[in-house]
């Protein structure tokens, strides 16, 4: 039963971890493309929006790509730890609120990406952010608050003897 | 904690050592250790009842309340 779960635990991360360095790969490559070539969905720089545009650009490639890089990191150090037989490891409580952090900015980020980066008409920025992203990011939130409560609960019950 | 393990001092009145204690009670040296240095943060009545057996003792023996 217990290497049963240890199997899947690891096809998941085998198989998260996957699409997480192919969307790094992704994302390296688009951000690559469109500031190196010229022509349709490349990007436009304006001086009025510039800093605007530039935040955009980096702030997507930055935490999006930290976003996926965490969730492998966080991945297998949780297959690691149910290996050697923790539950619930201290050092993911970070992770997790990192992991937030990262998909709000990114998010943000990505949404504004096409709009702001490759804007149809000159100049113009209005950033939007979708209510999806602030519940997700809240939802992230509460399964940290949850896992830190759930390594307290943990750690309390390996020290009762 | 205002709790205090003496389980030291119960060793000591029966002449007994650690290893000797967590073999008979059936935890790990390292787990009777916890226990001694005050770092237990509940102990379960099965682990208790063993201890009072192999000691020869009441729980009041082993536990003790300090303000």
């Amino acid at each position: 039963m217990e290497t049963k779960g240890h199997k899947g635990l690891l096809g998941v991360t085998i198989f998260a971890s996957f699409l997480c360095i192919a969307s790094i790969v992704w994302i390296l490559v688009q951000s690559y493309y469109v500031c190196t070539e010229s022509g349709e969905g490349c990007i436009v720089w304006h001086e009025k929006i510039y800093v605007m545009q530039m935040s955009i650009f980096i702030g997507r490639l930055l935490f999006k790509n930290a976003f996926y890089a965490l969730i492998v990191v966080f991945l297998i150090k949780q297959y690691k730890a149910v290996k050697n037989g923790v539950l619930f490891p201290r050092v993911n409580i970070g992770i997790m609120y990192t992991i937030a952090a990262c998909y709000l900015i990114g998010n943000f980020c990505h949404m504004n990406f096409e709009t702001l980066v490759i804007p149809a008409t000159e100049g113009t920025a209005n950033l939007v952010i979708s209510t999806d992203i602030l519940i997700y990011t809240m939802l992230l939130l509460v399964f940290a608050s949850v896992y830190k409560i759930a390594v307290k609960v943990s750690e309390e019950n390996n020290l009762t003897i | 904690m205002s709790i205090i393990v003496n389980v030291d001092v119960m060793l000591a009145k029966r002449k007994m050592t650690s290893g000797e204690l967590a073999e008979k009670v059936g935890i790990t040296q390292a787990n009777l250790s916890i226990l001694k240095t005050g770092k237990a943060k509940a102990v379960r009545f099965s682990t208790l009842d063993a201890l009072c057996k192999a000691l020869d003792c009441q729980p009041g023996d082993i536990l003790e309340y300090r303000e």
